[in-house]
């Protein structure tokens, strides 16, 4: 019960963080096709997932806390919604954007668990 | 800040759905993301498009349910890592099928979504 209200207060958190970051990075990336902020938000999201992943146990509350602040910080719902927009009118910043999502995503999550793992 | 708020508190409903869907160490942690991801990309343009068509909803309803309860449902980070693992075990046919499965299924559900909303604007169901 409480790692449940730990985690939805993570993950509420997280959302917060995600709409602000989102805010500020409309405002700086405005003349781009390529969505900019929520790649950047789900690459920091994987980095410190792949950190956390290293540091922790999966059954840990600091895990499933974590886990719960970057699941709301990061959105697989507005990426995929994004590449489906993009992809009727741009193709290939569409499917860059796809390839750039997964391929640095899991590079930086790699990466993440790499440096605590090593 | 009523925006605030309501992505707060529909981000704390969301968050704790995906906790109680995914248990750590189940059997089906991989196809219950999936699933969760699928019917999130599906739920987001209903929301912004076609709900404030349906019922009188404030906008900062609606930052609530899309930015907040659909954006914290589904993950990005979770369903990174969990390939991650698969490619760190060397399951390479999980792994593709995974990331293939997941890229498919939450474009086409996101594409069906943005279209059965439009259809919502085109026909004018508010009227």
């Amino acid at each position: 019960m409480m790692t449940l209200l730990l985690v939805s207060l993570a993950g509420a958190g997280g959302a917060l963080a995600r709409y602000g970051m989102t805010f500020l990075g409309n405002y700086l990336f405005y003349d781009t096709y390529l969505p900019l902020p929520t790649l950047v938000i789900n690459l920091i999201a994987a980095f410190l997932l792949g950190l956390a992943a290293a540091a922790f146990p999966a059954s840990t509350l600091a895990f499933q806390a974590t886990s719960g602040f970057l699941g709301g910080f990061s959105t697989f719902s507005t990426f995929t919604n994004e590449f489906a927009g993009l992809f009727h009118r741009f193709p290939r910043v569409a499917s860059g954007y796809l390839v750039l999502s997964v391929g640095l995503g899991l590079l930086c999550a790699g990466g993440g668990y790499w440096l605590l793992a090593h | 800040m009523k925006k605030i708020l309501a992505i707060f508190g529909c981000a704390f409903i969301g968050s704790a759905l995906r906790y109680l869907l995914t248990p750590a160490g189940a059997n089906h942690h991989l196809l219950t993301v999936l699933a969760i991801n699928v019917a999130g990309s599906f739920l987001l343009p209903l929301i912004t498009g076609a709900l404030p068509l349906v019922v009188p909803v404030s906008l900062a309803t609606i930052t609530g349910l899309s930015v907040g309860l659909v954006g914290s449902f589904t993950t990005f980070s979770t369903f990174i890592v969990d390939a991650l693992h698969l490619a760190q075990q060397g399951a390479w046919g999980t792994f593709s099928l995974y990331l293939s499965a997941s890229l498919l299924l939450g474009g086409l559900a996101a594409a069906l979504g943005i279209r059965l909303a439009r259809k919502f604007v085109t026909r004018g169901w508010h009227q």
